[in-house]
């Protein structure tokens, strides 16, 4: 059956602008998504719901989002309690894979992929244990062992491992990351997640549904608005209150301001990163302009907790709209001379140009997204593809390049740099009057599922809510576009050294903690 | 003994013990340099001193599998370095320990201490330490003959081997740039900067491990065996940026056995060194670090440069 | 090893041999024993035992320097892992991989097969095959062609004392006409 057939029947969803659901029968559950993909759409993320019980049978649903212009498009499936596994999509969208395999480890249900081997559990918890079903957890009876994780082994003389991580010598995030390689040459990447895992999606159910944007804002440092503004997106969705229309130009305030600082900071460390410390220092400069300008208009250098349900913590006041406005122009002059001296350094150019290739045919396969995305040729924005308010006015321009080079990351962000410097002069300048912050939201209807969907600096971020009785959270599924990205990076390495690894890990930039959840 | 060889033997002595004190403030001095031209505070001119004292209290802290090559390599490097320092003219030329050794031989002791940091890398095992001795070798052997090539040019025009003669016979005649020494002196240059792990080759002051060349051969290391091989690092810039003055500006140097031409060297050679560290700070600052594969191409450009110098001496006689 | 110690002696003991055959002296014989002069009127010694025995202080100095002002104190612990406590064998370096950077810096005087594995792989392999282009494009032919002509000229070993003394008397004449 043709996809604009059945998924007419779809029914909207709360929470982000032209977001549908329609339910799937189990047999059908693949010949859909292959339909989903050839029609162009590209899978988001999958998780799974069920009331916390012990023991089966409990009534669980699997639920799979898709990008399908204009809006998401959410897949349900009911279980039909007659099979232990789900049919699994990795075919169709490779990045399902580790998806699924997370969802074992969470929710205890099996795809029928191959690729049975954990995700998020280490040696933390036993494999018998699932944090989102079982009430609660096992005792631990010894100290947990190593995690004897197998890795994929490429066979072959004179083929030797690098381990690197999780603990490295700079101050980043944990990762494992496991090279064979021959000398320098890179023969295969394999990832090894997981170790910022800290049981997020449990303590969402714990908490009650008006305050989950607190624990949504800590999920990843570097996104805190985006993560924060989509969990009130599906929040306010469900609760039927659309919010003021300063609060919401704040908030886009608020996710430029974070845009521009982390593309700040990516530039100068890729700089770095290729030996050229000017660049680095260049660029803290400028990005420390912009926290102390963030300061000096909301009283924080970093947006925590701005974005509230209901509209944002903070107004802007006259001298702030000043402090920003200034700053932005003089962001967008001073990184005018940047760019010049970065696209003209002989040294910088013959680092970034080629490396780490991921063609867009490939980007298009593996269904990278967000900016990295649009580096390879995969012009999808969701500010200007399904813009929410106030995206809408705006109107963002689209950076995009399709060399997908670590130069065509380092061009996407310059381009981002700018147009985000310009959004903010414009918002400064254009920002509605009345309240940033509507009074009392109403607790939304127990079982109503609600969508948040923002693009972050990083790509799209999603949340979705499922709302409990009497105010609590019944499930709450939060999904980072680096889901979509990390593996993209094992193919990205390849043709490459191993000391340019480093470089190019930083021009994907992805995240540990918004993806170990 | 008569009082001018007393003399020369306390030159030689102040040589050995001005390299050992003043190689960390040279290093400091650059990374000090390093900052300014960044816009960055610098830290102190004497942090080198302080890290290798803070080093040399702690307690060393040995891979269970560290073999004794592991543990007396340092010692060897530093050695090898402190007589290298004996060997280079930084003060004054008239050195006894000169007919022990000429430039081939210090070229001979340097590519020593680099053999045992390479094992020493290699020792316990772990894939750091092997990668940065493979890619220590790699620099190394291309390097080492660009190096050589380079003293032999200079030896060409002063007739002699052994450094402090070269010194003498350069500094001795009409001022005046030998085109051919201007070529090598470029050449010198790219090798400094090669061999003492700075940009475009290595870089210093990285963290990322997969990237490294010289910190990734330290990695296993602490306490007085890190003090002594990061000692041994900025003694190794500092012979390096003496031999270069030996080579290309010895102009300064006490020639003479008095205690005045040798008091009169000292501010000289000191100004030398100010000037040669913001030259590596200035070089570091405006380029990027090469891909590792690109770093032959390097070299094989250094040793062009230098076998350019030899021919324009040799055909051009200039 | 001999050679690089005591090169003076050495030197002097080829003297003799060069100057039999008629050639001017080496001009070791003025230095003293431990000393290397390769060229009489030019600053250039070498004297590798005072050498070595220097750097050997050198080195026992600093030992003794650094246990007579610091301590001498030393624990053992594993090395290190990055927190990953899994480590084996595997991820020591392999001599192909310690060569591999010659190998690329040389790489057109190789001819390289290799096979290797794309990350979509579930049992990646890798395999390379490497053979010297000089050896196949210069020593191989050249190899060939004395072979061929080896074989050629293989007919006339007949092993018949009457044909040998055939090929002796021909030369003579030859000879012989040559002389006249």
């Amino acid at each position: 059956m043709p996809l604009r057939r059945w998924s007419a029947a779809a029914a909207p969803l709360a929470g982000s602008p032209g977001t549908k659901q329609i339910v799937v029968a189990r047999e059908n559950w693949r010949a859909r998504a292959q339909e989903i993909a050839a029609a162009g759409g590209r899978l988001m993320a999958l998780w799974a719901s069920g009331p916390a019980a012990t023991g089966r049978p409990a009534p669980r649903t699997l639920y799979a989002a898709f990008v399908l212009p204009p809006g998401l498009l959410v897949l349900t499936m009911p279980d039909d309690l007659a099979h232990d596994e789900y049919p699994g999509i990795e075919e169709v969208f490779p990045h399902a894979s580790r998806m699924q395999r997370a969802l074992f480890d969470v929710s205890g249900w099996r795809s029928s992929d191959p690729d049975v081997r954990p995700w998020l559990r280490h040696a933390a918890w036993p494999a018998d244990f699932h944090p989102l079903i079982h009430e609660t957890a096992p005792t631990a009876a010894e100290e947990p062992r190593p995690d004897d994780y197998a890795f994929v082994r490429v066979e072959g003389e004179g083929v030797h491992e690098i381990a690197v991580g999780p603990v490295h010598a700079g101050i980043i995030e944990p990762g494992h990351f496991r090279f064979s390689v021959v000398g320098e040459k890179v023969l295969k990447l394999e990832e090894r997640l997981g170790y910022a895992h800290k049981g997020v999606e449990r303590r969402f159910t714990e908490l009650p549904i008006l305050e989950g944007h607190r624990l949504a804002a800590r999920l990843c440092g570097d996104s805190t608005v985006t993560y924060a503004w989509a969990y009130c997106q599906a929040l306010e969705g469900l609760a039927g209150t659309p919010i003021p229309a300063r609060a919401a130009w704040l908030r886009a305030l608020a996710l430029e301001l974070e845009r521009a600082a982390n593309h700040l900071g990516d530039l100068g460390a890729l700089g770095n990163d290729a030996g050229f410390a000017f660049g680095l220092s260049q660029f803290s400069l400028l990005k420390e302009q912009l926290l102390r300008a963030t300061h000096a208009a909301f009283g924080q250098r970093y947006l925590l907790d701005f974005v509230v349900p209901g509209g944002t913590r903070a107004d802007l006041a006259p001298e702030g709209a000043r402090a920003l406005s200034d700053c932005a122009g003089h962001l967008a002059q001073q990184t005018r001379v940047l760019r010049g001296i970065y696209d003209e350094h002989a040294g910088l150019r013959d680092r970034f140009a080629g490396a780490g290739m991921v063609t867009p045919a490939l980007a298009a396969r593996l269904g990278l997204t967000g900016l990295v995305g649009r580096a390879s040729g995969q012009a999808h924005d969701l500010r200007s593809d399904a813009p929410w308010a106030p995206y809408d006015e705006l109107a963002p321009g689209k950076a995009g390049a399709t060399e997908g080079d670590v130069a065509a990351r380092v061009a996407v962000r310059f381009d981002e740099l700018f147009e985000s410097c310009r959004l903010i002069g414009r918002i400064v300048r254009d920002l509605p009057g009345g309240t940033h912050l509507a009074a009392g939201l109403p607790t939304p209807p127990e079982g109503a599922l609600g969508i948040g969907l923002i693009e972050g600096w990083r790509g799209p971020v999603m949340i979705a809510l499922e709302a409990g009785a009497s105010g609590s959270i019944r499930r709450c599924h939060p999904h980072d576009p680096s889901w979509q990205n990390w593996p993209v990076l094992e193919h990205a390495i390849i043709g490459n050294i191993v000391p340019d690894f480093p470089l190019i890990n930083k021009s994907f930039n992805l995240a540990y903690s918004g993806h170990d959840l | 003994m008569n009082a001018v060889t007393a003399l020369e033997w306390f030159t030689q002595v102040l040589e050995v013990i001005t390299a050992l004190a003043a190689a960390p403030l040279l290093f400091g001095w650059v990374n000090q340099c390093r900052a300014w031209l960044q816009n960055r505070s610098a830290p102190s001119l004497l942090q080198p001193y302080r890290s290798i004292r803070k080093l040399f209290h702690k307690d060393a802290v040995l891979a269970t599998n560290a073999s004794p090559l592991f543990r007396i390599a340092p010692y060897v490097i530093f050695g090898t370095m402190a007589a290298a320092a004996a060997v280079i003219p930084s003060v004054g030329t008239h050195l006894p320990f000169t007919p022990v050794a000429d430039g081939i031989a210090l070229v001979g002791l340097l590519a020593t201490a680099r053999v045992f940091q390479a094992l020493a890398a290699m020792d316990v095992g772990t894939a750091f330490g092997t990668l940065g001795a493979r890619r220590e070798m790699m620099i190394g052997f291309l390097a080492e003959p660009a190096l050589l090539m380079v003293i032999f040019v200079a030896s060409l025009l002063s007739a002699s081997t052994a450094l402090p003669a070269i010194a003498e016979q350069l500094a001795s005649q009409a001022v005046g740039i030998y085109p051919s020494l201007a070529f090598t002196a470029v050449a010198f240059t790219m090798v400094l900067l090669a061999e003492n792990a700075r940009i475009p080759v290595d870089n210093p002051a990285t963290h990322l491990e997969l990237t490294m060349i010289h910190e990734a051969m330290l990695l296993e290391y602490s306490a007085r065996h890190l003090a002594l091989l990061e000692w041994a690092a900025t003694l190794k810039l500092f012979n390096y940026t003496c031999i270069g003055f030996a080579l290309f500006a010895p102009w300064g140097t006490a020639h003479s056995e008095t205690p005045q031409a040798l008091l009169a060297a000292l501010p000289i050679f000191g100004l030398k060194l100010l000037v040669a560290g913001g030259g590596i700070a200035l070089v570091e600052t405006l380029s990027a670090k090469l891909r590792v594969f690109r770093a032959p191409e390097f070299l094989a450009t250094a040793f062009l440069f230098a076998v350019l110098g030899l021919l324009v001496r040799l055909l051009l006689g200039a | 090893m001999l050679l690089g110690l005591l090169p003076a002696q050495i030197v002097t003991a080829l003297d003799t041999v060069v100057r039999q055959l008629g050639l001017q002296g080496l001009p070791t014989a003025t230095a003293p024993w431990w000393l290397l002069l390769p060229l009489p009127d030019r600053q250039a010694s070498y004297a590798p035992l005072v050498f070595l025995v220097t750097v050997a202080a050198v080195v026992v100095l600093t030992v003794l320097a650094v246990r007579a002002v610091w301590h001498r104190r030393v624990r053992r612990s594993a090395a290190w892992d990055c927190g990953f406590v899994r480590l084996d064998a595997r991820m020591q370096d392999t001599a192909e991989g310690f060569g591999q950077p010659i190998r690329h810096i040389f790489q057109p005087f190789f001819a390289m097969q290799r096979e290797l594995p794309t990350p979509f792989d579930r049992a990646p392999h890798y395999s390379v095959r490497i053979a010297d282009r000089l050896w196949l494009g210069l020593y191989q032919p050249l190899g060939g062609l004395v072979r061929a002509l080896a074989d050629r000229i293989a007919w006339l070993q007949q092993g018949r004392i009457s044909a040998y003394l055939l090929y002796g008397f021909v030369t003579l004449l030859v000879l012989l006409a040559l002389m006249l």
